[in-house]
């Protein structure tokens, strides 16, 4: 259309330039990216084989000289016939939803409460959000060991303080990936929902309560309405990363905590079975495609509902 | 103070608590003479010292930072690239596949993108030959192509903020648009590349999925090693390392921080 | 066609479409060299599209553009004798004021202390020679506005492309950087075309004006006549203030229209007009400074008037405006000079004859 890199009738010096500009990210990103989604479908659709490495060739040669395609779709029935598979979705999502809605619960009155706070303040506090983003994931899931551990810090304090007479059973539970879910995923729940809460125009809820709303009231009518872009933004940014997590449920979570981050992992590395991995990250990828899509629509709808 | 403000302070105190409490746990617990790593022994700084004799670790941490340093780069300038294509070239053939290749690595979980990429690593190998040996090469190949992907949403989104007249008006006075990059484009978004170089840095630094996929016999990153370490428990010289990284991290944010205001300030005196 | 007369630009067909949309629409256009033009339009009406294609940010889907002579439709900006100066100014926030205006002789690649000389001059013509070592984020809106002008202007272009010149800059400013504007223009002779959405500025600055509506021109003409004698109704409206009724028409012929129109007070005789009216229904239009308000009966017999009581009244100190219910139910605004410094004799309430020139009126096709 218009602008820097205009289409316009030029010289052949600047349609070379801009076609480089065109050409590297994009040929990188067809190698290195797309590239090894197409080879992920097509093993998925081999026969699993004991060599290196260890499947069929899509494409064989057959005694006449010609070559056919080679597939099968036994690796997805596969995982329809193994309920396991099944199950490991389920609870993937469902660990990943329920930390979700408690991120969100934990996370709005922190995200309200920094952006209704006087400047030099909100600034900081919202550093002081984002430094732990910096910080090594790893390292700080791994904090959570030495906290959770039977004989760890919490249970050494709740018996100090008298709360319980008998170390409770954490680390190495559901309960504790959950835990680690919100610690580790919290910051990208507070940061849209500040976003957005700190672009609400404070006069709409002075003209509520000037209106005889109480409160209550203006949150309810006025603040969380418009705050529904932020908490979709947050929510989705949690979920997705957090559905196909891998270390916090390999850390903190026990042997029958099933993600399917993890149950992906371990059928690559250990079963050596990349056909079966492979068809269960594809059934991955179609199962977040869902979300995303809903996402990117809301986002492109976000605009309309703030004019 | 009302009830309200009162519900919304203890919230931010709980908050901030369950965010640096951990962190400040292991700090404390980095200093602490005992092997047992619950049990309080006294201070001492045994662990650093440890630390700094285990060669290991400062293999893993010299390869980190190297893998790092290079993909930063190279994500910064194919990011740079991708951002400016996204920003300015509006409509161009193929713009929705390459919109979507951007956005991916985004959304992908690392489980995914690592596996897919060891399977097009061994695939290559077996077809041409190369890469002969994953380590080195094959991480940075792999964190080049998703931390570019950052890079170019940090660059794509300051972009727009940038009236695109600026650019127009260097046209419009002789420049070629090469030549409008490199004067105007380039220094005004300087700033978010270098928010890029340092997000694309610290993704490398921490990735342990991907390499994991990735990695061959002999390249082992820091956070490989720390993992392979904790999965058996709790290591007192992790803590230590870890209260170096954050120490690290907290100074680069701070400054990071200091700058920006700085920036503000000097705009809002004018 | 000798040369003085020779277009200078030369627009011939264009369109642009964005889709389906079509921002400008076979648009022709001819500007003589030296012209104060302005392309006047509401947002939307595809005026800043059209400029934009003559400073080549735009190409036109169809049509040609030739300035002086050369077919430059498709020729990239860079290579244009044309410079534009952007409706935000868009000086380079990085670079000082000195460097901004000096960055057009660099890409020429012109010598360093020729390049200092010539926007030294130039720092002196738009009266900012101390200015010259600031950065654009320490400039006010009009010093802004001035260092565009003078970055736009240092390669000597031979046409100067405005978009809203003065849009960004608070009224009294505005008013005294149109006659420095003026000035600069009839200095170094360029040819100005200017892109406004205000019809004040447009007035005052040019010598002819296009008024733009959906993409196509409605009117061409210099001031005066685009005010005096609009083509259409929205030209009419869209100029200035202005009264508009229906009415018929009874006769026409060369000399003389009579029209009956209800609600100047029934028939009237217009002499001379422009051309023969062959339709019925006509609207009448008259511009509330051409109608004259007073308490007393006009004493010429030949003028025509209507009464009516006065339901609105606004001072303006230099001028009062009256809107006036005539007795056939009619609303009429007038406008009034207060050259006596006197208290307001006419206010609300009061009966009043309304009187105009019959040449005053304008017949408007519906």
């Amino acid at each position: 259309m218009s602008g820097l890199l205009i289409n316009l009738d030029n010289s052949f010096r600047d349609r070379l330039w801009k076609n480089t500009i065109v050409a590297i990210p994009y040929l990188w990103l067809l190698l290195f990216f797309l590239a090894p989604f197409l080879i992920v479908l097509k093993i998925s659709l081999a026969d699993p084989i004991v060599a290196q490495p260890p499947f069929t060739p899509l494409f064989q040669e057959s005694e006449n000289g010609s070559f056919s395609i080679f597939t099968t779709f036994d690796n997805y029935l596969y995982l329809f016939q193994d309920s396991l598979y099944f199950i490991t979705y389920l609870s993937s999502v469902k660990l990943a939803f329920i930390s979700t809605i408690l991120a969100l619960l934990i996370g709005y009155p922190i995200a309200y409460g920094i952006a209704r706070s006087p400047q030099p303040t909100r600034n900081i506090l919202l550093l002081m959000v984002v430094i732990p983003f910096w910080i090594s994931f790893l390292l700080r899931v791994y904090a959570w060991m030495g906290i959770l551990k039977t004989k760890g810090l919490l249970n050494g304090f709740l018996l100090w303080i008298g709360i319980i007479d008998q170390p409770l059973e954490l680390l190495y539970t559901d309960t504790a990936v959950y835990i680690g879910m919100i610690y580790s995923y919290l910051p990208f729940m507070i940061l849209p929902l500040y976003a957005n809460l700190e672009k609400l125009d404070v006069r709409l809820l002075e003209a509520a309560s000037d209106l005889g709303a109480k409160r209550w009231e203006v949150f309810k009518d006025v603040t969380l309405p418009l705050s529904v872009p932020g908490i979709i933004a947050g929510c989705c940014l949690m979920f997705i990363p957090a559905i196909g997590e891998y270390v916090i449920p390999a850390l903190l979570g026990g042997a029958d905590t099933l993600m399917i981050g993890r149950v992906l992992f371990d059928e690559f590395f250990l079963n050596r079975d990349w056909p079966v991995a492979s068809a269960v990250a594809i059934v991955l990828v179609l199962l977040l495609v869902l979300p995303i899509v809903y996402f990117q629509k809301k986002q492109n709808e976000e605009p309309l509902t703030e004019s | 103070m009302n009830q309200r403000s009162t519900f919304i302070f203890s919230m931010l105190c709980f908050g901030f608590a369950f965010l640096y409490i951990p962190i400040l746990l292991v700090i404390i617990y980095s200093f602490n003479d005992s092997r047992l790593v619950t049990v309080w022994g006294g201070w001492s700084i045994r662990w650093y010292i440890e630390l700094l004799n285990n060669e290991n670790i400062l293999n893993a941490a010299l390869l980190s930072f190297r893998i790092a340093a290079i993909s930063a780069t190279v994500a910064t300038i194919f990011g740079t690239m991708a951002g400016l294509i996204l920003a300015r070239l509006r409509a161009f053939k193929g713009r929705l596949l390459f919109t979507g290749m951007i956005a991916a690595p985004l959304v992908m979980p690392e489980v995914i993108t690592g596996l897919a990429l060891l399977l097009f690593f061994v695939s290559l190998q077996n077809l041409i030959g190369w890469p002969s040996q994953r380590g080195m090469n094959t991480i940075t190949i792999a964190h080049i192509t998703f931390s570019m992907a950052y890079v170019a949403v940090i660059i794509q989104s300051r972009l727009t903020e940038i009236n695109e007249s600026l650019e127009e008006a260097a046209l419009d006075l002789g420049a070629r648009p090469a030549r409008v990059i490199w004067d105007i484009t380039l220094p005004i978004i300087l700033p978010a590349m270098v928010s890029g170089w340092l997000l694309a840095f610290t993704l490398s630094l921490d990735d342990l999925v991907i390499s994991s996929f990735v990695s061959g016999p002999g390249a082992t990153t820091l956070p490989m090693l720390i993992f392979s370490k904790v999965r058996l428990g709790i290591a007192p010289d992790i803590n230590a390392l870890a209260t170096i990284l954050i120490l690290l991290v907290t100074i680069g944010v701070g400054i990071a921080g200091w700058i920006m205001h700085r920036q503000k300030q000097s705009k809002t005196i004018s | 066609m000798n040369d003085n007369e020779k277009a200078f630009i030369e627009i011939r067909g264009i369109s642009k479409y964005f889709g389906d949309f079509a921002a400008v629409y076979k648009v022709d256009l001819d500007i003589k060299k030296g012209e104060l033009f302005s392309i006047l339009g509401a947002s939307g009406s595809g005026k800043t599209t059209l400029l934009r294609m003559m400073a080549g940010l735009e190409i036109p889907t169809e049509g040609k553009i030739f300035i002086d002579g050369i077919d430059m439709t498709n020729v990239p900006p860079y290579r244009r004798p044309v410079n534009i100066m952007f409706q935000n100014y868009a000086l380079f926030p990085h670079m000082t004021v000195f460097d901004n205006i000096a960055y057009g002789l660099k890409k020429e690649g012109v010598a360093k202390d020729i390049i200092q000389d010539k926007v030294s001059k130039m720092l002196t013509l738009v009266k900012l020679s101390e200015y010259g070592k600031r950065k654009p984020n320490q400039l006010s809106g009009g010093e802004s506005q001035r260092v565009a002008l003078a970055r736009s202007l240092i390669k000597e272009p031979k046409v100067l492309l405005l978009d809203e010149p003065l849009a960004a800059l608070d009224k009294k400013l505005r008013q005294s950087t149109q006659f420095e504007l003026i000035d600069i223009q009839e200095e170094l002779g360029v040819t100005f075309v200017i892109v406004t959405h205000d019809q004040e500025e447009a007035m005052t600055l040019s010598d002819r004006i296009a008024v733009m509506k959906e993409g196509e021109f409605v009117q061409i003409g210099a001031p005066n006549l685009i005010y005096e004698h609009p083509k259409n109704k929205f030209v009419a409206d869209f100029i200035g203030n202005i009264n508009m009724f229906d009415a018929t028409v009874i006769d026409s012929n060369e000399q003389d229209v009579s029209i009956h129109c209800e609600a100047l007070g029934g028939d009237i005789v217009l002499q001379k007009p422009s051309r023969a009216y062959n339709i019925k229904e006509i609207s009448v239009a008259l511009r509330p400074e051409k109608v004259m308000i007073d308490k007393q009966q006009p004493t010429d017999e030949n003028i025509d008037f209507v009464t009516g009581i006065v339901e609105d009244f606004g001072y303006f100190g230099n001028l009062s405006i009256y809107r006036v219910r005539t007795n056939n139910g009619q609303i009429i605004q007038v406008s009034k000079q207060n050259r006596i410094r006197s208290e307001h004799t006419i206010t609300w309430a009061d009966e009043v004859y309304l009187s105009w020139e019959s040449d005053s009126l304008i017949l408007l096709e519906s």
